[in-house]
């Protein structure tokens, strides 16, 4: 229900061994790494190689309901020092200028940024502001297919104006990383309560997949108990299942009369 | 108090003085920049139910459609009747408001170009002659929770005591009137406030002030010469309805002078069938929407004969407490502080 994209492999590391994260079996075009919570991608560098890891994430599928996603990874900042993490609150696209906006609805306490996704490595940094290679590629290809609570950017400082960016160390990525799992391990946990949380709420009745295995339901009966379906859930205190006999019914129809026909019945007290 | 998850600033009002205020007020959380408020508000991918737990405060101007004519039958039947709103979406959250399911976003948009406001209501009187003209406030919001942040009522009440011919009705839930008891009252201006009986509140109204501390701040209203209006509205069809409404009924008319109250309405609970499609989804366990509905003209409705017998019932246990002459029947369009 969390899906984690990092473009390096050594910023993956302390991640896949702090949540004992094991190599997704089959062949990827990409390194996958899972458990039965969390699915890791190691994307490549730079923001298609990042859109493209997101949409390999949905293309494989997931069982159906609210999946988080997180970027998470190094950066460069104007203003914070090496080592702290930030959670990005805007998100712009340095080429296009295009931005989001991740809105900020969880309890989590991390300082936040504007963050600048480049093309190119910058050695120019503005105040407030953090540098990225991903993130604008990541939140756009994230949002084709959740809503943008659910996209966040979580980054740690690597390079500032005190300690400009130099050439890529690979052990010195991973001690950045590992150093922050104080914060983004809570950031980790405290996503994956919310989306089982909201999947309680979403959860679309599972008594649609038993009563249409049963019987034939059209396309226009379907919906109908679907509907029928929410209604019961929000009006009566003991579940569908238990309160109609599932096999008495001649057919579609004469069960849906029948659930309606109850349903008549309930009024609403506070 | 609401707590923003964020402030989002349009760039070009950050030093305004207005946005300074609230930014001190507001200080130590994450300040965001945008270039227009819709960039932050309107896209498509956002979940209102979730953002409603810790919605962000934008500011940003207005640049058109300050002031609107109100749709018909609304309100207390002034010919010439306009609404305004300074702020999206309310602090409040009441299940059966049509604002769940209006906007993609549970953000609140603070217009704070209020001079661009002023400047434009001032137009508006000015072209109704001598006819008297009503503004309601508190249509996309209510009009006072988020007082000690907006100033809306500080800034607002003095320009319509300037134009004694033109009324003001703010619409509120709220009880927090210290804005208000620091200035004059005025009889051109209507403090609406909402009530519903006691369990309906509990089970529809979130984080609204209780009923105690409304109808004590309506009380100390009174006592300082302010114009106090009534509505209920939507009226809420359940079990023992017609006794949980007289008895709301005559709780307020025991607690509030009745013969110096402006106004009291009844309304329907209607809504746009759009909006209602989208709280349904929002809020799929909420019983209320599980209840028999009617959509006609686009309006989603209870059915004519349940809405006729609740009218029947309520005007007939309202009219024990309250007047005839000061009774209006509200109107079938969407309304926010209802
Ligand atoms: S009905 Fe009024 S108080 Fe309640 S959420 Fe809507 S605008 Fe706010």
């Amino acid at each position: 229900m969390l899906h984690l994209l990092v473009a390096f492999m050594h910023e993956a590391r302390p991640l896949i061994d702090h949540y004992r994260l094991a190599k997704a079996a089959g062949a990827h075009p990409y390194p996958i790494y899972a458990n039965d919570q969390i699915k890791l991608i190691v994307s490549g560098i730079g923001k298609t190689a990042a859109a493209a890891g997101v949409g390999y994430l949905q293309a494989l599928g997931h069982p159906s309901g609210t999946i988080a996603w997180l970027n998470l990874g190094i950066a460069g900042h104007g203003t914070l020092g090496i080592g702290q993490g930030f959670l990005a609150h805007r998100v712009e696209d340095q080429a296009t200028g295009r931005c989001a906006y991740p809105p900020l609805v969880f309890p989590f306490s991390a300082k936040t940024s504007d963050l600048l996704t480049v093309d190119q490595p910058l050695n120019r940094y503005e105040a407030n502001c953090g540098y990225d290679m991903e993130a604008s590629g990541f939140v756009q290809s994230a949002l084709r297919g959740a809503t943008a609570e659910w996209v966040q950017c979580y980054k740690v400082v690597s390079d500032n104006p005190s300690a400009p960016l130099g050439k890529f160390d690979k052990a010195r990525a991973m001690t950045l990383i590992e150093n922050r799992l104080d914060e983004i391990d809570p950031l980790v946990s405290m996503l994956i309560e919310e989306v089982l949380q909201w999947r309680a709420v979403d959860d679309s009745d599972s008594a649609l997949d038993e009563i249409t295995k049963r019987y034939h339901f059209s396309e226009t009966r379907r919906v109908q108990l679907r509907r029928l379906l929410r209604r019961w859930k929000a009006l009566e205190a003991t579940p569908i299942l238990s309160s109609i006999d599932l096999d008495s019914y001649p057919n579609a129809a004469s069960l849906l009369d029948d659930v309606r026909q109850r349903l008549s019945l309930h009024r609403l007290a506070f | 108090m609401p707590s923003f998850s964020a402030l989002y600033i349009e760039s070009p009002c950050r030093d305004l003085p207005r946005v300074q205020k609230i930014r001190q007020q507001c200080a130590g959380l994450p300040e965001v920049a945008c270039a227009r408020y819709g960039e932050v508000f309107n896209p498509v991918a956002q979940n209102f139910r979730l953002q409603k737990k810790r919605p962000g405060l934008i500011l940003a101007q207005k640049h058109q459609g300050f002031v609107l004519p109100t749709p018909p039958d609304f309100g207390f039947g002034n010919v010439h009747s306009y609404y305004f709103s300074h702020l999206l979406n309310c602090p409040y959250d009441c299940r059966y408001c049509f604002l769940q399911g209006m906007y993609r976003s549970a953000h609140y948009v603070l217009f704070i170009n209020y001079e661009d406001f002023e400047h434009e209501i001032g137009k508006t009187i000015r072209a109704c002659g001598d006819a008297p003209s009503t503004f309601y406030a508190g249509y996309d919001s209510d009009s006072l929770a988020l007082e000690s942040y907006s100033g809306f009522a500080e800034y607002f009440i003095p320009v319509f005591q300037r134009h004694p011919q033109a009324c003001l009705e703010l619409r509120t839930k709220s009880a927090q009137i210290q804005s208000l008891l620091k200035q004059e009252a005025s009889d051109n201006i209507v403090i609406a406030m909402s009530f519903s009986p006691d369990n309906v509140g509990h089970a529809l109204e979130h984080r609204v002030p209780s009923f105690a501390k409304r109808i004590a701040a309506a009380q100390k209203l009174q006592a300082r010469g302010w114009r106090i209006a009534l509505r209920f509205e939507p009226l809420i069809y359940h079990v023992d309805y017609a006794k949980h409404y007289e008895a709301l009924f005559k709780k307020i008319s025991d607690a509030l002078d009745v013969a110096r109250l402006h106004s009291v309405s009844l309304g329907a609970f209607r809504m746009p069938q759009s909006y209602f499609k989208n709280i349904v989804k929002r809020y799929p366990e909420e019983a209320l929407f599980a209840d028999e509905y009617t959509v006609e003209n686009g309006l989603t409705a209870y059915p004519k004969k349940i809405e006729d017998e609740m009218f029947s019932n309520c005007e007939a246990a309202l009219r024990r407490y309250i007047p005839e002459a000061i009774y209006y029947r509200c109107g079938k369009e969407r309304e926010a502080c209802l």
